[in-house]
């Protein structure tokens, strides 16, 4: 690990609990690369909290000005949620929320988490009414004629709520294998009051499971942020988790030693007590990508586009057929950079092209398919180490 | 509500209360009010407020009453009640003039 992701990861704790750092006597450009390194793992706000005292005063200025506009964006939208879920309710709707809000919650400064949008869950037959509900609201859905397999998504102005019906996408043999433990999840739930308004949520050990899955479906894309980890930290300081259940829930899904490496890096980095039971997992190649790829491993185009070859590998196909995906890749994949697509099945190929000549416009300005091949073979080889895929 | 903080404006005591669409925030070590809702439509900017204007914010949001804020003020800031009073009264004004607060008729 290179100095300023040492850096980074130390403020990143410190912010958390509102700490400060001892000055680490960094140049202004590493200075810089530690904040940009902060804005790829959408973590800028709570490493501004632990190093505004000590950054140069010119830098300060700047980047407070960047914390600023996050955080008042952060709480601008939470409001904009909330207030959206109190309406739903005098509707008599109550949808399930997931991640986002909940993740906050758990945070002793939860606006400095911030969320690019609200995840909700509505059973299938429920979902017209819940989908009527959001347009008279305001909403305006990106897949008005629910091309989409699992989830809608609605935009209000700054608000981005994605509306799901199942937790995960059905096109990868893992996720298809989540989808059928979640639902025994949702006759668990419990209620959450943030802000006088009070929210159906999951189960605490059950979001726990939620987020380590969610993590893993990001690992097999393109990668899990330092953030992610964090949110398993902060919901374990929260509640009272049940880790045995964890363990077996985990293991069944092939993704105990992931989730054991998992807990290595929340152990590590953010000072989390190992589970009881749980036997520690060598976590520096994980936190080395984690860096590496910023928030769900989105720092770069190369990388965003290796995702195709290791969820290709998931569906159990051959590296040719992983090939062909780097270049046509699936939907959601697509989705990452063109949300525009899951409004019809057309604009997938259109994507496509889109993509492929924006991408050819790049490559040797910093691109290149070689490289993205290069970080999908090496990812690939990390999912095996910890024995995603492995069943 | 607070039924014991009362404000005498246009000739009529008044209950006041924080407008809930401004979110107080310490960041970084300064103090902010963040608009959201319909304070958002006016106006995004987030209004930085001294240490003891965001102290008097949070006096108002717990519902203390305009006598006891200008005691503890006297204790927190070691200034004298007059001084303490006017400090009090003059940001109440100019929260009320910005339609910060939200005011009701006292019963």
């Amino acid at each position: 690990m290179d100095k300023i992701g040492r850096i980074f990861l130390q403020a990143a704790a410190l912010g958390l609990d509102r700490n400060r750092i001892e000055d680490p006597g960094l140049s202004q450009d590493e200075w810089r690369e530690l904040m940009q390194l902060s804005a790829d793992q959408a973590m800028l706000p709570i490493v501004f909290e632990a190093v505004y005292s000590v950054i140069p005063e010119e830098l300060e200025k700047e980047y407070r000005a960047v914390a600023l506009a996050w955080i008042c964006k952060q709480v601008r939208k939470t409001e904009s949620f909330l207030e959206s879920y109190r309406k739903l309710l005098e509707k008599g709707i109550e949808p399930l929320v997931f991640k986002g809000i909940v993740c906050r919650d758990t945070y002793d400064l939860p606006d400095w988490r911030v969320s690019s949008d609200e995840d909700v869950y509505i059973e299938r037959d429920a979902y017209m009414r819940f989908h009527e509900s959001m347009k008279q609201l305001g909403f305006k859905s990106t897949d008005p004629n629910f091309r989409s397999e699992h989830e809608t998504i609605y935009y209000r102005k700054e608000l981005r709520v994605e509306g799901h019906w199942e937790l995960f996408p059905q096109e990868n043999r893992l996720w298809e294998k989540m989808n059928a433990l979640t639902s025994e999840m949702l006759k668990r739930t419990v209620h959450l009051e943030i802000e006088d308004t009070r929210i159906l949520v999951l189960e605490p050990t059950d979001h726990m499971i939620y987020l380590l899955f969610h993590a893993m479906k990001h690992f097999t894309l393109a990668g899990v942020g330092i953030r992610q980890i964090c949110d398993i930290v902060q919901l374990d300081k929260r509640y009272d988790i049940d880790w045995t259940r964890v363990a077996s829930v985990m293991d069944s899904l092939g993704g105990g030693r992931f989730t054991a490496a998992v807990l290595d890096a929340c152990c590590n980095l953010f000072g989390m007590a190992m589970p009881e039971g749980w036997e520690p997992e060598d976590s520096t190649d994980l936190i080395e990508d984690a860096l590496e790829g910023g928030v769900f491993g989105h720092s770069t185009e190369d990388r965003i586009h290796s995702a195709s070859i290791t969820a290709a590998d998931g569906t159990g196909h051959n590296t040719a057929y992983s090939l062909f995906k780097t270049v046509f890749p699936s939907r959601e994949v697509m989705e990452i950079n063109y949300p525009w697509v899951v409004r019809s099945k057309l604009l997938l190929p259109v994507g496509w092209g889109v993509r492929l000549f924006r991408y050819a416009g790049k490559i040797g300005k910093g691109s290149s398919p070689l490289r993205s091949i290069e970080i999908g073979k090496r990812r690939l080889k990390l999912l095996k180490k910890y024995d995603v895929f492995q069943e | 509500m607070f039924p014991d903080r009362a404000v005498l404006r246009r000739g009529k005591q008044m209950q006041i209360r924080t407008d809930r669409s401004y979110k107080y925030r310490e960041i970084a070590g300064e103090y902010y009010l963040i608009p959201t809702l319909q304070a958002a439509e006016r106006s995004k900017t987030p209004l930085q407020l001294t240490e003891t204007a965001a102290w008097i914010w949070k006096q108002i949001e717990q519902a203390v009453s305009k006598e006891e804020m200008v005691l503890r003020m006297t204790e927190e800031y070691e200034v004298d009640p007059v001084t303490a009073g006017k400090a009090v009264e003059q940001f109440i004004e100019v929260l009320l003039d910005q339609g910060m607060l939200e005011e009701t008729e006292a019963v």
